[in-house]
C-alpha cells in the first residue's frame, strides 16, 4: 500500500488524493441507513457508493474544498450510520403505536351514511308513525 | 480497492462517470441525466449493469472532475428523494 494510504478502523484514508473509503457491512447496518446518511454528506462531498451490496459496501467520500479533513468526514459517516441505524429501529418499533394513533384521529369525526330503510321525506327528522297519528305541531290548533 | 469511476478527458473535454447499477438504479440516471440536459451534451454507453455516461459541459467554465462527482451527488438525491432505496433492497433480498 502506498504511503499516503492508510487505514484506521473501517476507513482507508488517501491523504494525497484527499479522500476515504469507508467499509460498511450490510448486515450491520441496511442500505437504507446507508444511503440516508450518505445523503447527508452531499453539500459538504461527493458520493461514490460501490462494492457488493450483500457483503461489503464501499462508499467513497471526496470533500469539496481542500480544507475539510477526509478522515473527520470518515470519523462523521460512522456517527451518522448510528443516528440512522437508531432512527430507523426506534421507527419500526413505534410503527404500531403511529398506525393506531392515525386510525383514531380518522375515525374521530366519523361520515354517518344514511341508512336506505329510512324514506327521503325531503324533511329532516323522520320519525316512525305506523299508527298514522301523528301530525305537526302548530300552536292554534 | 476502488477502480476509477469518473474520469475526465481534458482533450476532449469530456468526462465519463461510470455507474454499478446495483447500486444506482438505470431510471434514476436517466433522470440524471435528462436533469443535466440543460448544461451538458449528454451520451450514455456500456451495458444494462455497468453504464457509462459521457457528459460534454456547453459551457468551459465547467470543471469536468467536479462535473462527474456532481453527477454522482445528483444520482444519489434522486435515490433518495424519489424512493428507490427500497427497490434497490429488494433486489438483493
Amino acid at each position: 500500500m502506498e504511503d499516503d494510504v492508510f487505514t484506521i478502523d473501517n476507513l482507508e484514508i488517501h491523504k494525497k488524493d484527499n479522500f476515504v473509503i469507508i467499509s460498511v457491512n450490510p448486515k450491520m447496518y441496511s442500505l437504507e441507513v446507508i444511503y440516508s446518511a450518505a445523503y447527508t454528506f452531499i453539500d459538504r462531498a461527493y458520493i461514490l457508493i460501490e462494492g457488493n451490496p450483500s457483503e461489503e459496501v464501499l462508499i467513497q467520500i471526496r470533500p469539496k474544498t481542500s480544507n475539510i479533513n477526509p478522515e473527520i468526514l470518515g470519523r462523521e459517516f460512522n456517527n451518522e450510520l448510528l443516528n440512522y441505524m437508531v432512527y430507523m429501529q426506534r421507527t419500526l418499533k413505534s410503527q404500531s403505536i403511529r398506525e393506531a394513533i392515525m386510525l383514531r384521529v380518522l375515525n374521530i369525526n366519523p361520515q354517518v351514511k344514511p341508512s336506505s330503510s329510512v324514506p327521503n321525506t325531503g324533511s329532516e327528522v323522520y320519525i316512525e308513525d305506523p299508527e298514522k297519528i301523528a301530525k305537526p305541531w302548530r300552536p292554534h290548533d | 480497492m476502488i477502480n476509477m469511476k469518473v474520469i475526465a478527458n481534458e482533450e476532449e473535454k469530456h468526462v465519463l462517470i461510470s455507474f454499478d447499477t446495483k447500486f444506482y438504479p438505470y431510471e434514476c440516471i436517466y433522470k440524471a441525466i435528462q436533469d443535466f440536459s440543460g448544461s451538458c451534451f449528454s451520451n450514455i454507453k456500456g451495458n444494462q449493469e455497468s453504464p457509462i455516461v459521457i457528459l460534454k459541459p456547453k459551457s468551459d467554465e465547467i470543471n469536468l472532475h467536479n462535473l462527474g462527482y456532481e453527477f454522482y451527488n445528483y444520482v444519489l438525491g434522486i435515490i433518495k428523494n424519489e424512493g428507490k432505496v427500497q427497490d434497490i433492497i429488494k433486489k438483493f433480498e
